[in-house]
């Protein structure tokens, strides 16, 4: 079970709980978006079912006329349920950061809880050894 | 395309040197014959709720040691199969055992899978268990005939090994053409109709090269890339000068945030692997498909299986044999090994007792227990302080330091053995080193 939330200033993940980020300084009020306010929306799931959750968010979101390969990273802050599918459809509505090396990313992405777990809250993330699996959530046709 | 010109931390004579230099052991057979092993530790008498509760979720497994290629960075070092590789009906009855038991993914690798006598048997098997199969392969001698016969055995997904451009690939496969064969092993799965992915290992060879082989995701119209870290482990330790110190994640991991940006803007899921680390300010980019944005551990042994091709069973089928293999399913159930036997209850049990070093003291130190225990492993036979980590070369940058690994034993020359590093904390040099 993570411990941790996502600094919403700075993009490091700190303690749940904290007030002050460590790393930027920036107040860490309760609500701020990030992994902490994620995990309450997947946590558990099996890979598979969050599979079929974010194919189906994904679905939702193209059938309102997102188009993930389109959406630009600006286009896609506070957008919790386009971001929430792209993030794990490696669609490009997540992207955001910089490559400068100065450790200074910068979003304003908010995520909101939008399911309650139903399975056991340990599940680590699925370790991406081996080979990419193309679920459903990649992307259409891939043959 | 991207500019090739990069040469990452080398400089260019250094590189020049590097890839120039001859392979550390010259004699032959490159690839030692593995020793039969068949570890039977003591099984605890009772399985404990944690054990039951915690199940294997992806399973990846090295179906042959056989080899078409001799790799000098490979962790296993492949070449010749294992005198008591587990039968076709051995292991399709492991393939029976694995569905029982809760995965839902195999990965075969090897070796090289397609060697393996009954490989597309073993593949059938697990997709009529109801598994999601993947395979691994060096693309040596994936030609149409084979990759026809992956997909008519049900692999949905096969990726091929890409460790940098044309000179570079070659130099770490140790075969000219390795770099060609890998390209049209991807074309002839895509023409089979198998979805394909990337694999590929960074180091100091290939680090200024990552653009370049994106460039070929895009290419070949790959849906995924699998990135991690060279692990000094194996042929790898043979070779200190390819391995990334600790402080080139501080060049690497600004690459691989660009990288991931652009793959996401091109719906090509890119994954870091689980040496990757941890917890920098990519973090939750780089790790985006984690439930938390974040990766939470090693997870050998509570979501992840590791098979050695004679049915010894670890928790990551990279960990070293010795200590890391908890029992044999010629004499236990699979169920019983991972339930029962201490290796695989390790990462079970662990807590923040076992970190040493700088990771002892960590902020992410309750979250992230040292990261991949293959590389801590690898580097001080033992787990729990990992200096492969951005967010820990970070903070040695902001104190005007950095660490260095040292090699101070080679490698006994077994599969997925270690040699043994010493870790130097310096001052940061005036100037980068070029």
């Amino acid at each position: 079970m993570s411990s941790l939330v996502l600094c919403s200033t700075c993009r490091r993940h700190v303690r749940l709980g904290a007030t002050t980020c460590p790393f930027c300084s920036a107040s860490i009020t309760s609500g701020e978006p990030g992994g902490g306010d994620r995990s309450l929306a997947t946590r558990g799931l099996s890979r598979a079912r969050m599979y079929a959750r974010y194919a189906a968010i994904a679905t939702g979101v193209a059938a309102c006329g997102g188009s993930s390969s389109e959406t630009s990273s600006t286009d896609a802050a506070g957008d919790a349920a386009t971001d929430t599918a792209a993030s794990d459809t490696g669609a490009a509505t997540d992207s955001r950061g910089d490559a400068s090396g100065d450790g200074s990313v910068a979003d304003a992405g908010a995520d909101t809880p939008d399911t309650v777990s139903d399975a056991p809250p340990d599940t680590p993330c699925c370790p991406p050894y081996g080979c990419v699996f193309p679920d459903t959530a990649c992307g259409g046709d891939l043959v | 395309m991207s500019d090739s010109s990069n040469t990452g931390p080398l400089s260019p004579d250094e590189r020049r040197a590097i890839l120039d230099a001859p392979r550390p052991r010259r004699s032959l057979p490159l690839a030692a014959r593995p020793v039969a092993s068949r570890v039977q530790l003591p099984l605890a008498d009772e399985s404990r709720a944690v054990d039951r509760t915690m199940r294997p979720i992806y399973a990846v497994w090295e179906l042959t040691l056989a080899c078409d290629l001799a790799c000098r960075h490979c962790g296993s070092r492949a070449g010749v199969a294992r005198d008591d590789e587990l039968t076709t009906s051995e292991a399709r009855d492991l393939v029976r055992q694995m569905a029982a038991l809760g995965v839902r993914e195999v990965a075969l690798i090897g070796g090289e899978v397609y060697l393996h006598p009954g490989w597309t048997e073993v593949v059938a098997e697990i997709r009529r268990c109801g598994m999601q199969s993947t395979m691994v392969t060096g693309g040596r001698g994936m030609t149409p005939e084979v990759a026809a016969e992956a997909r008519r055995a049900g692999v949905q997904s096969i990726a091929v090994s890409i460790d940098g451009l044309e000179e570079t690939h070659d130099r770490l496969r140790a075969l000219d053409g390795s770099h060609a064969a890998a390209l049209t092993a991807l074309r002839n799965c895509r023409a089979a109709g198998l979805p394909v992915a990337l694999n590929t290992q960074v180091n100091r060879l290939n680090l200024g090269e990552l653009e370049a082989v994106a460039d070929v995701l895009f290419e070949v119209g790959a849906h995924g890339w699998q990135v991690q870290l060279t692990v000094p482990a194996g042929r790898a330790a043979d070779e200190p000068a390819v391995i990334l110190q600790p402080y080139d994640l501080l060049e690497l991991f600004p690459r691989l945030a660009a990288l991931k940006e652009r793959c996401d803007r091109g719906r090509i899921k890119m994954m870091a692997g689980n040496n990757v680390g941890y917890y920098g300010p990519y973090e939750h980019l780089l790790r985006s498909y984690c439930h938390d944005r974040h990766g939470d551990s090693c997870s050998a042994g509570r979501s992840g299986l590791g098979i050695e091709a004679n049915g010894d069973i670890k928790g990551c089928p990279s960990l070293p044999t010795a200590k890391w293999v908890g029992g044999n399913v010629r004499a236990n159930t699979l169920e019983r090994i991972w339930e029962r036997s201490q290796p695989l209850r390790h990462m079970r049990d662990r807590t923040r007792d076992e970190l040493w070093g700088y990771c002892a003291e960590c902020y992410y130190g309750d979250d992230c227990k040292g990261g991949c225990t293959w590389m801590a492993t690898s580097l001080f036979d033992r787990p729990g302080n990992n200096p492969y980590c951005h967010h820990r070369a970070l903070e040695m940058q902001a104190r005007g330091k950095r660490e260095r690994v040292v090699r101070v034993e080679e490698a006994p020359g077994l599969s997925f053995d270690c040699a043994r590093w010493d870790l130097v904390v310096e001052d940061l040099p005036a100037k980068a080193e070029k």
